[in-house]
């Protein structure tokens, strides 16, 4: 399998080109605002621009990337910094922009599920990882990343399919 | 549209992948992580020059002897999957460096049987699950009124919560089973854990979901 090349800038480029748009998307899904996803997709590049990571190839990539942008997301939501976000701060919240609306609904779905809940969603439905995978990623049984899958699709299920959304 | 769970996987990953982000943001992205990577390896590099070499050389005289040692004790081990390194393999079964502590079990009866210790979910608990945590820690996870709870009994009395952050102080309920409320701030939030012992067993409930207090003494109730 061909080795990803992060050393040069060249080889930087061609991977932000390959994947911003996509840890854009994973950003999207938890920050409240499209300055906040940008932030944190910066940061993301950041960590493999400085980092000396090897990557197998492209799904190994994927998967590098949207653990460490939920990670990341998750950790900037519970920074100290949001715990004293105004009232005024939450009117700059603006909606997923979606090139294609029929999805806006699920974006907005994703977001509104519980932490616990999307990130087990995104990394077994996005990021392909198997429930045993996600278990020893949480540091929890396998019972549990099962039951909590389970449980996210089915409120995921019961939010896409209400007709007030 | 709205039978979106029978290929949810491909819905997830295009409602994701669709996202428009807002115009010029690929450009100043770019931008903004050239700079933030510069800055990043400049504070890199001037923490380590402000260092004065005779505070550095014996630590690093130590790390030598560390790293003769452990490479004498890693060349057997060469070629295989490096543990510092993220190395996300496609196949699992060849992924899992650390082996999960957890075994599952069927039931409670097996904590019994195993390891002499009688722990189980309340009734009406749901999404129950048993796992035995290295070896002799008897381990419940089950959901009551909304909530996730983690129950552990073990014949030993080390903390069984796996709970860590600022200890906000630990209140005594009563002296018969020496049942204690331990709180814990954790990302801004009390977290708490009951700890109890009962015929040489020593239990712990935690929740991490935010449960009260009052919530988490009714589960102890029935438990």
């Amino acid at each position: 399998m061909a080795r990803s090349e992060l050393r040069a800038d060249e080889g930087f480029d061609t991977f932000y080109e390959r994947h911003w748009r996509r840890v854009y998307g994973i950003c999207m899904t938890y920050m409240k605002n499209p300055a906040d996803a940008e932030d944190c997709t910066e940061d993301v590049f950041v960590k493999v621009l400085t980092g000396n990571y090897e990557f197998t190839d492209e799904l190994h990539e994927i998967k590098w990337l949207t653990v460490t942008a939920a990670n990341l997301c998750k950790d900037r939501l519970r920074h100290w910094w949001n715990g004293k976000v105004s009232p005024i701060d939450e009117a700059a919240e603006i909606p997923a922009e979606n090139s294609d609306s029929e999805y806006d609904d699920v974006i907005s779905a994703l977001r509104s599920l519980p932490e616990k809940h999307r990130e087990v969603i995104l990394m077994y439905y996005y990021t392909g990882l198997s429930t045993e995978e996600i278990a020893l990623r949480l540091r929890v049984p396998a019972s549990t990343a099962r039951n909590r899958l389970r449980d996210a699709r089915n409120k995921l299920k019961d939010i896409l399919e209400n007709d007030d959304l | 549209m709205k039978d979106t769970m029978n290929t949810s996987d491909n819905i997830i990953r295009r409602a994701i992948d669709g996202v428009a982000p807002a115009e010029g943001a690929k450009e100043r992205m770019k931008k903004n992580i050239y700079e933030k990577a510069q800055k990043a390896q400049k504070q890199e590099k001037k923490s380590v020059s402000s260092v004065r070499f005779w505070k550095i050389a014996m630590p690093v005289a130590a790390c030598l002897c560390i790293a003769v040692i452990g490479a004498v004790k890693l060349i057997p081990t060469m070629g295989q999957n490096d543990p510092g390194k993220i190395t996300i393999s496609d196949n699992s079964e060849d992924n899992m460096q650390i082996a999960s502590p957890f075994e599952e079990v069927s039931s409670a009866k097996v904590f019994e049987d195993r390891l002499g210790i009688q722990a189980d979910a309340p009734k009406g608990a749901k999404n129950v699950a048993y796992n035995i945590l290295s070896g002799n820690v008897a381990q419940v996870d089950f959901e009551l009124g909304g909530h996730e709870y983690m129950l552990r009994a073990s014949k030993s009395d080390e903390d069984l919560s796996g709970l860590y952050g600022d200890d906000k102080g630990t209140k005594k309920y009563d002296d018969a089973f020496n049942t204690q409320l331990k709180t814990i701030v954790i990302d801004g939030k009390d977290t708490y854990s009951l700890t109890w012992q009962k015929k040489g067993v020593f239990y712990t409930l935690v929740n991490t979901d935010g449960s009260s207090v009052s919530e988490m003494m009714s589960v102890l109730d029935v438990l």
